[in-house]
């Protein structure tokens, strides 16, 4: 019988298929209720808002899901977590009744300064000790299912002792939360770094997984980046179904940020990883199904 | 300090400074010495670049959208500007867009150079700022109907609703001018120093930026009726007081479309009883 975070897992909704909302695509997301099971917001981006972007937010609450994944947690920086930030997003998730919230592990700010970047942590055992401590802390302040990210990261720190797959492991078991696995980041390291994605994937505990990303990317001038700014490719498709073959989920993700295409193609996207979901985890497009007819 | 916060801190040193960057990629010397050479060997290089170029383009994108018309004054100074502005001021709040609010002053304080050349840059870097600050606002706003000042007691006994999302902005400079110049793709011409007052707000149905220059009697009418509620006769007799009008009557006409238009830009929402 499973306990801790697995136990909550299965009480989690399953929410199908869903879209970042995003301000540049926000009129057509909200008009496009049948093709989406819920939407992903950034808390950042509305936290001590107002005006048009909490109009939206009303909007998307009045009319789909809403899930959390945040940015300016930074759980792997030394510096003190920030209360002010906490405070803020635990108002947000509980006005909006979020059923679980996310954020990278990585850090994004030192020494009271946000670089506003997702930026690599030694996979290390004191870094899995000071990663682990926060996200207790942080569980506890904001009492909702708690996932970390794995990122897409273009160097390896010095210092290293653990190989990420068993760091990503022990703070998930010794923190107790959930994983939002990126599949595209899984590639995007893969490749940058000369690894086999598919053989990674069997070293994080997949159980954990309650939630997956997928996006694209774009090849940069030494490497290839997350810029979630082109379609996902078929590698990527892949890892995705692969992991909803080893796991049931309660959510997929498509996320677009930039370079934003006509929304049909977003919803063409958006039918593709529902196509592979249904092969491999139908129990998770029901889900969403039942979600959107009601 | 730890080695993790070490190594977080020399870290973003390397990504976010240029110069302190290529000493590292040329001779190995980093920015604080606390580490060991085998660490500091270790700093893999592609990734340096990577990361130092992924922030310059959030920071640069963030800029560009925040301040199109500083950044085609700035033209080729823009970007060692920019880097010179997160490395004088480091964002110091969670959400991406509050690390462009210091720019203006940044300006004032720390570039006397580019303000030497532009005297208006850091008044068209404040009305670039102040449109998105009140945009993101948290203030609700409700409006009220407006009731007609027909009778004399609504007169004294009633006072404008001042729009909470709106900022008054003394300017040195033409800037709404200024702007237009720089949208039209033109350099701007012949600005010699004026002082202006701008009325900047949010309208409360469209969430959209507006901005009404306005006449110092008009600024302080605003101003007083947003301090404290002011019934509209101790309202008309401050705009009097500045009034060019030949006599009271039409001082006081003057008010009354000065009213009227405050209501129907929507920086007066409603009418409150005193
Ligand atoms: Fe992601």
């Amino acid at each position: 019988m499973p306990t801790g975070f697995l136990k909550l897992k299965r009480q989690l909704p399953k929410l199908g298929i869903g879209l970042g909302l995003r301000r540049d695509m926000a009129a057509e997301t909200l008009e496009h209720r049948a093709q989406i099971g819920f939407l992903e917001l950034v808390p950042e981006n509305y936290m001590g808002v107002g005006g048009k972007a909490r109009e939206v937010l009303l909007k998307a609450a009045s009319a789909f899901p809403l899930i959390s994944h945040g940015v300016n947690l930074s759980i792997g920086s030394t510096d003190e977590l920030n209360l002010d930030y906490l405070k803020e997003l635990k108002a947000l998730l509980d006005e909006y009744n979020i059923a679980w919230f996310s954020d990278h592990l990585c850090f994004t700010s030192i020494e009271g300064g946000y670089l506003h970047d997702l930026l690599p942590v030694p996979f290390s055992k004191s870094t899995v000790k000071h990663i682990v401590e926060r996200v207790k802390r942080v569980q506890d302040f904001v009492g909702r299912p708690f996932l970390l990210e794995n990122i897409s990261y273009y160097m390896y720190l010095p210092g290293q002792d653990m190989t990420e797959g068993e760091f990503t492991t022990e703070i998930l078991e010794q923190a107790d939360c959930g994983l939002l696995l990126d599949v595209n980041n899984v590639y995007v390291n893969a490749v940058n770094h000369g690894f086999d994605a598919h053989k990674f994937l069997d070293t994080l505990p997949l159980e954990r997984v309650v939630q997956i990303h997928i996006a694209g990317h774009k090849m940069g001038k030494e490497m290839i980046i997350d810029t979630h700014g082109s379609p996902v490719i078929e590698p990527v498709y892949k890892l995705l179904d692969s992991v909803l073959r080893k796991t049931p989920v309660c959510g997929v993700l498509l996320e677009r940020d930039q370079n934003f295409p006509d929304f049909d193609e977003i919803v063409t996207e958006l039918a593709e990883i529902r196509k592979v979901a249904e092969k491999a985890q139908p129990e998770l497009v029901r889900g969403d199904e039942l979600v959107r007819a009601h | 300090m730890s080695v993790l916060t070490n190594l977080e801190k020399t870290l973003s040193i390397l990504w976010t400074n240029e110069s302190a960057r290529s000493r590292y990629l040329k001779d190995g010397q980093l920015p604080d010495g606390e580490f060991s050479k085998s660490i500091a060997e270790a700093i893999d290089e592609r990734g340096l670049r990577t990361y130092a170029e992924l922030i310059a383009i959030g920071r640069n994108d963030l800029m560009l959208s925040v301040y199109p018309g500083c950044a085609r004054l700035l033209n080729k100074k823009w970007k060692e500007t920019l880097d010179d502005y997160f490395e004088t001021c480091p964002p110091k709040h969670y959400r991406l867009n509050m690390s462009a609010a210091d720019f203006s002053q940044y300006l004032k304080d720390s570039r006397l150079d580019l303000l030497q050349k532009f005297p208006y840059l850091s008044d068209l870097a404040d009305y670039e700022w102040i449109e998105l600050q009140l945009m993101e606002d948290k203030r609700q706003v409700s409006p009220e109907p407006h009731e007609p000042l027909s009778r004399p007691e609504q007169f004294e006994k009633s006072a404008p609703i001042v729009n909470p999302v709106l900022s008054l902005r003394n300017y040195n400079y033409q800037v709404p001018l200024i702007v237009e110049y720089l949208r039209d793709g033109e350099m701007p011409r012949n600005i010699t120093p004026r002082e202006i007052m701008v009325a900047v707000y949010r309208d409360p149905e469209t969430h959209m930026g507006c901005y009404v220059e306005v006449t110092p009697g008009i600024a302080r009418v605003i101003e007083q009726a947003q301090s404290t509620p002011t019934s509209y006769a101790d309202l008309a007799t401050l705009a009097i007081s500045y009034s060019k009008a030949s006599n009271p009557q039409d001082a006081l006409l003057e008010f009354f479309e000065v009213v009227e238009k405050l209501q129907s830009l929507k920086l007066f929402i409603g009418t409150q009883a005193l």
